[in-house]
């Protein structure tokens, strides 16, 4: 089942990206990886189809877990 | 016919309902929810936790034969039963020990969830309630499974319930309190950003979680696209929430609050009584509470809550409400070490007692309709409510039958030396404060059973039935 999340709490767009920083390691590389996304999004570089990128970043995903 | 009353504070999260139904608790959970209970019950730490009393004893039931006026109006897809807890408190009736002990049971049920691939989806203390000095956690639905990328939406919610009350406190020694009776969803990353001074940025915690915070709300909050949506797509795992909640594990534990010299902490070991006083006094309360099994005992300005332990040998349960929250967390404090286990201290100022708050007054609610006792404890306070407060006497002995409990109840002469020091800088207009005043009041409320005066004279003890 793909779960939803039940979020009725505004999480706070600040405060989501501040967990990026927060989570050591971990998050800095996820970090990395945002930054890289709007580089190349500016240089208007355009990801893969979006059911591989997901394929790929849930085995990432699964991978640092 | 059974009886059904809809909770009026438990409508934020659409999919679940608090109700009760015969005076037990209910929770009526949407199909989603079901499932996230279903698997909840599956984990490791779920029954664990809920053996050490940490977690609220949940069970589902069948709810195939209630009536429709039963269950709150919705599409519901099953029942939940909880336990109920011996009285409902708020966050700003806890000293700061106790929102400590909720924030790190809070990070510990984070972390026991992450481990087993779920989480919880809010962070609010309002989630925490109290078994005599054990926290235990009531929300069951808000353990929820974790999506891959997902990231820690309470994160926001815990920083403004529980880290930055506390760091308000034992930063800046700013009781939280009023703060959080006056703001039902805490202090903002702005608004604690603003109260802390330059020097603060060098304590724990301060620069990530408040400065930081506040600037990235500042920056990103306005921003159209989902934050979420990006972590999520960025492959954001929760090696990295476990970190953050590690983290604010060790922050939140390291806190301390050093309470200014207060009044009222030494008091026991330092006030007027004289020893045989003390005694004769210990004594009567001995004797009332040995009268019978008391179901709830509310010990009224309880001090470091000597009556209160005195109480807890005869009754199922105390309420020990102080209005100085030093004198709490000592008493907190020394109940989490050697209990009784059936006493639950409270910062309350009686003059000023919690009201109903939030949504059309009925999202919290006020002290007194949180419960009722059966015998009412009010040693040394008519002439802090009637000289200190203001409070006509008349109106407190009022307020007192009110309750609807039996009573024990202190009159204090006006040769007292207490009394003399609450007079010293104020105009003497307190005609009502008079013994014989006093006891017209009283036999116009209640049943005088049992009148004993201390061997100083100066103070004089009654119990009393409504």
């Amino acid at each position: 089942m793909i779960w939803t999340p039940l979020a009725y709490l505004d999480p706070g767009s600040g405060s989501l990206f501040l967990q990026l920083l927060l989570g050591g390691i971990a998050g800095v590389a996820v970090l990395g990886k945002v930054v890289w996304h709007r580089i190349k999004s500016a240089l208007g570089v355009r990801s893969g189809a979006p059911d591989k990128a997901d394929a790929s970043l849930e085995r990432t995903g699964r991978k640092a877990e | 016919m059974s009886e059904f009353r809809s909770e009026p504070g438990s409508f934020r999260d659409r999919h679940g309902r608090v109700f009760y139904r015969d005076g037990a608790v209910y929770r009526a959970l949407s199909r989603q929810a079901i499932e996230a209970w279903d698997r909840l019950e599956k984990t490791r730490f779920f029954p664990r936790l809920v053996d050490e009393g940490l977690i609220v004893r949940t069970r589902r039931v069948d709810a195939d034969g209630w009536a429709s006026t039963d269950v709150p109006p919705g599409d519901w897809a099953g029942i939940l039963r909880h336990e109920t807890v011996p009285y409902v408190s708020y966050l700003y009736e806890w000293s700061f020990r106790m929102l400590q002990d909720a924030a790190l049971l809070q990070l510990r049920l984070i972390s026991k969830s992450l481990a087993e691939g779920m989480i919880l989806k809010d962070a609010t203390p309002y989630n925490v309630q109290w078994n005599g000095s054990r926290p235990v956690f009531i929300d069951i639905p808000s353990f929820e499974p974790l999506p891959p990328g997902g990231a820690w939406t309470g994160y926001r919610q815990f920083c403004s319930l529980y880290l930055y009350p506390l760091m308000l406190q034992a930063y800046r020694n700013l009781p939280f309190q009023h703060w959080l009776r006056g703001s039902l969803n805490g202090i903002s990353p702005r608004e604690c950003r603003d109260v802390l001074s330059t020097r603060d940025l060098f304590r724990s915690g301060v620069l990530p979680h408040v400065w930081l915070q506040s600037r990235f709300q500042e920056k990103y909050g306005a921003r159209k696209e989902s934050a979420s949506q990006l972590l999520k797509d960025a492959g954001f795992n929760r090696k990295a929430i476990l970190s953050n909640v590690s983290r604010l594990t060790r922050l939140v534990s390291r806190l301390r609050w050093t309470p200014p010299a207060s009044q009222w902490t030494g008091y026991a070991g330092d006030n007027t009584y004289s020893g045989p006083d003390r005694e004769a006094k210990r004594e009567f309360v001995r004797w009332v509470v040995g009268r019978k099994r008391w179901k709830t005992t509310w010990d009224l300005g309880a001090n470091t809550g000597d009556y209160s332990r005195l109480a807890a040998a005869g009754s199922e349960y105390v309420l020990s409400m102080e209005r100085d929250s030093a004198s709490v967390d000592l008493l907190y404090r020394d109940l989490r070490r050697e209990g009784p286990g059936n006493i639950l201290p409270l910062v309350v100022n009686l003059a000023d007692p919690s009201p109903s708050l939030g949504w059309r007054c009925r999202e919290r609610t006020s002290l007194t309709e949180r419960g009722s006792p059966e015998l009412v404890l009010s040693l040394a306070l008519i002439h802090h409510m009637v000289i200190a407060a203001n409070i006509p006497l008349a109106e407190f002995v009022e307020w007192l039958s009110g309750l609807g409990g039996s009573l024990v109840i202190e009159f204090v002469r006006r040769d007292d030396p207490m009394v003399r020091m609450l007079l010293r800088n104020k105009e003497d207009q307190y005609t009502d404060y008079r013994m014989d005043y006093f006891e017209e009041c009283l036999g116009k409320c209640f049943r005088v059973h049992r009148r004993r005066e201390l061997p100083s004279g100066s103070r004089v003890l009654y119990f009393t039935e409504a």
